[in-house]
This record gives structure tokens, sequence and C-alpha cells, in this order.
């Protein structure tokens, strides 16, 4: 993978325009149907598709590092991992490679900064957080956060977003529809009249 | 996918008219076409989806934008400037659906109709260095019969401004319910002596002409609406076309060469089906609706030895003037909740700064909206402040204090037309049928990015009087893509300057019309789509009466 497809992938959008949301490339919506039974998966507690547990344990503590457990659920409650692994089976396969080689160069930055260990997700946690700092802008990490960000806040069909713990985390609160007054503001308007 | 319910035509019967598109532009012109008594063949490159396939998934149909295709199937180059090699960007260039019904069903519907000055600017202001300024061949007083059928055909709902053009009837449905980036932008903008009003959108705030009214469900915004409230051209004109048993809709069919016979001509439009089968439907004559990207594209497209440059183009017009409108975005915070995801994007706005104003020192002219335009997955990566964290708690605290207590102000202004930006046919990446891929030029104008900054600016101070927290702007810079894909095939009454007359009819090839967001002269100043529905009723109304008078 290319420099330039992973900041196609980033979509991180500078600007605040629908226009530079980021896209993935991906072969067909099929594709992306088929990952939609991921929910089932998940909740059978089925094997991972693509991912050792080994590599699933090493990105889910990546995971709970950009959205921790706190106060609130993150990443981990959230599922995010079974997310990831469902796409990284389907429509970003083609990430997968690149997934593998960064977890490869993460697990020798541990060695090298804490000699003995190997395992990121072994380490303390803020012994994590510094490593992330060593590593937020590889282009390894930009594919874990745009995954995480996706398995936090995608449908929970994907197999993320467990409970709506994403949604909820931000104040969405999926109905089908809705009646005014929508919010502070234009409720007081209203009784203001 | 839908099951088609007009007539069938066979591909050796000589129809009417073939409709290239069924967006904005083709879909109003097939069914005023066929309820004229023509029989009218629609070609459409995407599927014909019924309402059932329209959800809230933020993933599938927002960030993969399974409405538009994909990037790898349809690659688009871009460059900023002819000196340089043009590429496939990390984006998306043009923005655009690739379905029945086209942009009109995934826009997010603010309906402007442009004001009396736009027509006629090059007169008003003289000629601008570097532009192919000119004013349009027809006026406000000459469209607004058909904006007024727009309103009660399609849809609209709104009520009068201070600064509307005239209008010949009232709206037919009072505006949709204001939200609290509503009020706050009337708050800001009185507290600065401007006069806000309530935006008028294709989304119906009532129940009309069998549709139901919005539900106030919040996916507008590159989402197809699933009530059909949204006033598209699948909702609102698709069924009236397909009711008069003389339109058949052909979907995913790709349309690539218009063929013309000795006498020049276009004799049959010659397409793909789903297979990648070649066929070739005989027609009296072609309409080309395809907008203001695949349009040029398919003209310079069907080039032959008659017609070297392409199709219609001995102008050498053909692809050129390219126009995005600018954007400019500034964002607030707020104390109480907004809770912006709930309903459509945009409630109300102001022109106040419409028309150019030499004293501003530079062409140009706008409105600002007060929206807010994202999904909880865009939000997550793209709707904090630039100095936010990207990870860890602080960001997670921060998300989930911004998400309902922020709104923006969009800045929707001119762009000039400019003949280096264009749309022509990439001399490398192909598609994946093996054609061309549309090549992107284009360089904002001096003055277009110095509007947007202006209007950014004001949307500042409207925040900042609001009582905004706190204030960020997304900075101008020059826009590398584009939604409003306009004037690559001009109107115009000199055949040396333009692709098309003023009834839409190609200079060169008296049975081919083109007609949609190609045809636009100046840009207007933003939310195109009112005009390229108007202009499509007009279209229809002219092409129907030469028709009838052997004309063709």
């Amino acid at each position: 993978m290319t420099d330039r497809e992973v900041s196609r992938r980033d979509f991180v959008g500078q600007s605040g325009s629908v226009l530079s949301a980021a896209w993935l490339a991906i072969q067909s919506p099929a594709v992306l149907a088929a990952a939609r039974d991921a929910r089932r998966a998940a909740d059978l507690r089925l094997p991972f598709d693509v991912l050792s547990e080994d590599e699933a344990t090493e990105l889910e503590a990546l995971a709970a590092q950009i959205f921790p457990t706190d106060e609130t659920p993150g990443a981990r409650e959230a599922g995010v991992i079974y997310f990831m692994d469902k796409a990284l089976g389907s429509f970003a396969a083609s990430q997968l490679a690149g997934i593998r080689t960064g977890l490869v160069d993460l697990r020798q930055r541990v060695a090298s900064k804490h000699p003995g260990a190997d395992r990121f997700s072994a380490l303390p946690f803020s012994d994590q957080t510094s490593l992330v700092r060593d590593i937020e802008q590889t282009s390894f990490f930009a594919r874990v956060q745009s995954l995480t960000v996706m398995g936090m806040f995608a449908d929970p069909a994907y197999g993320g977003n467990r409970d709506r713990i994403g949604w909820t985390l931000l104040g969405f609160d999926p109905q089908p529809q809705y009646e005014p007054p929508f919010g502070h503001y234009d409720a007081e308007e209203r009784d203001s009249r | 996918m839908q099951e088609a319910r007009g007539r069938h035509f066979a591909t050796r019967d000589e129809v009417d008219f073939v409709v290239i598109g069924s967006g904005a532009a083709g879909g109003v012109i097939a069914k005023e076409l066929s309820t004229a008594g023509f029989d009218v063949v629609v070609l459409e490159q995407g599927p014909y989806l019924p309402p059932t396939a329209f959800g809230h998934d933020e993933l599938a149909e927002f960030q993969f934008g399974e409405l538009m295709g994909s990037p790898a199937d349809f690659p688009t180059t871009f460059r900023a400037n002819e000196a340089d090699e043009a590429h496939v960007t990390g984006g998306i260039a043009l923005f655009y659906a690739r379905l029945v019904g086209g942009s009109s069903v995934h826009f997010t519907a603010n309906f402007w109709r442009l004001h009396e000055i736009d027509f006629i600017e090059r007169s008003r202001w003289g000629p601008i260095s570097g532009t192919g300024f000119a004013d349009w061949p027809i006026t406000y007083a000459e469209l607004e019969p058909y904006y007024t059928k727009v309103d009660w055909e399609i849809g609209v709902s709104g009520a009068p401004g201070p600064f509307d053009p005239p209008r010949s009837r009232p709206y037919p449905m009072p505006p949709l319910p204001v939200k609290s980036s509503g009020i706050l932008l009337e708050r800001g903008a009185r507290k600065l002596g401007l006069r806000p009003f309530p935006a008028p959108m294709a989304i119906l705030s009532q129940a009309f002409a069998g549709r139901p009214a919005c539900i106030n469900c919040g996916f507008c915004l590159g989402f197809g609406c699933e009530v059909g409230a949204k006033s598209s051209t699948l909702a609102a004109m698709i069924p009236l076309a397909e009711a008069t048993g003389r339109c058949e809709i052909r979907a995913e069919s790709t349309v690539f060469r218009i063929a013309h016979d000795e006498a020049g001509r276009a004799r049959e439009v010659v397409y793909w089906d789903r297979d990648g089968v070649e066929h070739a439907q005989r027609t009296k004559a072609v309409v080309l609706s395809a907008n203001g990207a695949e349009s040029a594209r398919l003209l310079l497209e069907s080039a032959s030895s008659m017609y070297p440059n392409g199709l219609a183009n001995s102008s050498g017009t053909v692809g050129k003037y390219l126009m995005f409108n600018g954007l400019s975005y500034a964002h607030g915070y707020f104390e109480h909740p907004l809770n912006e995801y709930k309903s459509v994007q945009v409630t109300r706005l102001l022109h106040d700064f419409y028309d150019s104003d030499p004293r501003r020192g530079f062409y140009g002219g706008g409105g600002i909206d007060g929206r807010w335009q994202y999904y909880p997955l865009w939000f997550a990566n793209a709707g904090l402040p630039p100095d936010a964290p990207r990870w860890g708690a602080a960001y997670k605290r921060m998300l989930s204090e911004y998400f309902n207590y922020t709104m923006m102000t969009n800045g929707h202004t001119t762009s000039l037309p400019v003949a280096s930006n264009s749309v022509s046919l990439d001399p490398s990446v192909k598609d994946k049928w093996g054609r061309q891929a549309i090549r992107v030029t284009y360089h904002d104008h001096a003055d277009d990015l110095a509007m947007m900054q202006f209007l950014l600016d004001r949307g500042k101070e409207i925040l900042d009087a609001a009582g905004a927290k706190r204030v960020w702007e997304t900075p101008v810079a020059p826009q590398t893509n584009g939604a409003h894909l306009l004037g690559t095939c001009r109107m115009g009454n000199d055949s040396r300057e333009s692709v098309v007359d003023r009834y839409h009819r190609a200079h060169d090839v008296p049975n081919l019309f083109v007609c949609d967001g190609s045809s636009f002269v100046t840009s207007g100043r933003g939310q195109p789509t009112m005009t390229i529905m108007a202009l499509a009723f007009r279209a229809a109304d002219h092409i129907a009466r030469f028709a009838r008078r052997g004309e063709i």
C-alpha cells in the first residue's frame, strides 16, 4: 500500500466539507453488505476471521489507547476488535498486510524501549500511551485509528459499536424520526413565543 | 432492484427522444416530454433503487459512497493547472450519485433560485480579465415561470425572504421546523444588522402530491430519503414519467457514444448494459443531461471524423469553464445542546452579501447558512477543532462534549468561469469500462478565494454574536473537488463561444440538446439544483414545441 492510499483511507478530513470525507476504494458495496452479518459472529464468540488471537490482542490494546475505558466504556467494550477483524477480512482486506507489518514493527519498538518485553498489550497502560506517541504519525497508526473510529461509530450491524456504546458517547440517539423542538435554542425560542 | 413499470422499447425502434441521465435535469425532461406525448427512453448508468434501499448506514452509504459508485471503478484525475500532470487524488474530485434520480437523490436539498442579477452580471460589472465572464442568453423573468413550476411540481418548502427575486406564486408549503442552528444564525445575524430568513428546501414540510412530509430523521446530505420527502426526481418525476406509458427508464446503461449520420445529426445512442454488452438505441433526437462532468465527457468522447474535437464542440468550449461554487466553513461551540443531528441540514440562511460590491475590492457574492452536517463517524474524524487531540481520553471526552453542541456557518459563493478550469479526457487513467477517466483541472480564481474568505469572516462574526463559547474556522484554500458541476457546455447566442443556444440546442447538431449544470453561464452563489430543474422544465417546454412543429 502506498502512502497515498493510506491518506485516502485516513479520511482525516481537514475541512468540514463533505467533499473531504475520505473514501475507501472498495471492491463493491456487496462486499460491505457481506460484512453486515458481523454482529452474529461476535455474539457467538466465533473465532476471528483473519486475525490471530495474538494480533487481535495487540490491536485491541491499540484501539483502547484511542478510546480508553474510563468513566465511560471505550473501544474494548464497544467490540471494536470484532469490527476490525470483519473489515480486514472483507472490504479492508487490502490493509491487512500493512497492519501485520505494523504489528511486527510495534513488537520491535516494544522490545527496544522495554528490554525483556515483546507485547504491547502486556505493557502498563501509561507505557503503551508513550509508545503510541512514538508511532502516531505512522501510516500503521493511521490505519488502526481509521478502523477504530469506524468500529466505534459505524452501525452495530458491522460488529463494533456494541450496545451503541459509540453513539451513546456522542449523545447520538438514533430514532427513525424526531419531532421539534430538537435542541435547547429552538425550544427556548418556541417557549418565548 | 426496482421493476421497470413503464413501457419497453426495442433498440431498433426509433424513439422520439433518448434522454441520457435521470437526475435533476434528465428526470424532469423525461417526465415533461413523455407527458407531452413523446416516446422517451432514459438511459441511466446507475441502478434503479426502491426507497427501501435508502437507510442510515453511514459507513456504507456515506463514507463509502454507495450511491456514487466506487472510486476504484470510476477514478477521476485532478490537477490544479494545465501544465501539471493529473493524478488520482486521495479523495474524490467530483461528487455525484450514480442511480436513477442522480444527485437529486443524495443532495442536501438546499434550493435557492438565482436572482435577477445572476443573469446579467457581465453587463453590470464589465469584463473580468482571465475569465469568460458573460451574461446568460436568458433572463430571470424568462425563467421565473419554470422556477414556479419546480416549486409546485417537485415540492419546495420555504417562506419569502428579504432579498428574493420576484415570484409569480407563493411557496406551496411553509418552511421546515427551525433548528437550534437556525435560531442561533438568526440571533447572531440580527445583532449584526443582517436579515436572515427561512431556507428554501426541496424537502416536504407537509404531505404533497401523494408524498409524505419529512420525518426529521436528519440523514439528507449524501443519503437517499426512505420516505420520499426529499424532492428528488426519483420521488417526484420518474413515477409520473413511467405512468404515461411512453417512457422507459433503462437503468444500468452506460452511454459511451452519441453516434451521428452523414448529415451530422445524432442517430443512435450507444451504451453498455450491466453485463458490458453493447447496444445502440435509435432515436429522432437526444437530450443529454448526464451532469456537468459526464455530459461534457460524453461529447468529447463522441469525437468522429466529422467532429474531430468532439460532438457539438466547434467552439472548443465543451468541458471548459467548470465552476464548483466556493464553500467556506466556520464552526461554533455553544453552551447548551443543539442536537443538530436531528432533522434537515439547514433551516435558516442569509443573502445580505448576495450581490457583488465593488467596495470589497473583488468580484463575488454569496449566501451564508447555519447548519450542521456531520454524522457520527464523520464527526469523529473531522468535526473537532484543528488543535483537538486525535486519540486518547482527551479526544474521547471532547467528542462527547462537542457532538451535540456545535454548529457551522457555510459560506456559498461565486466561481468565475475560467477557461482552464475544465473536464477533459485523461490520457492515461481508465475506468472499469476501459473508458478514459474524467480529468479535472481546477484552480479557484483569486476573486473566488477572496469571496470565500469574506463570507468565512462574516460567519465567524455571526457565531460570535450568537454567543458561541468558541469559534474556529476551516482555512480557505483552493478547492480540489466539487459537487456543483457547472458551466462545461455553456449556453449562449454566439456559436463561437458557447455549446448550446438559449433553448439548449447544440449549435452544431440540430437534434441534440444539452441541459443540466453544464448549461450555466455563471455559477450563481451555490445551490444550483433549483436552477437546473427550472432550466430542464423550460428546455422540455421548448423542445416539445420544436418537435411538434417538425423543427428538430
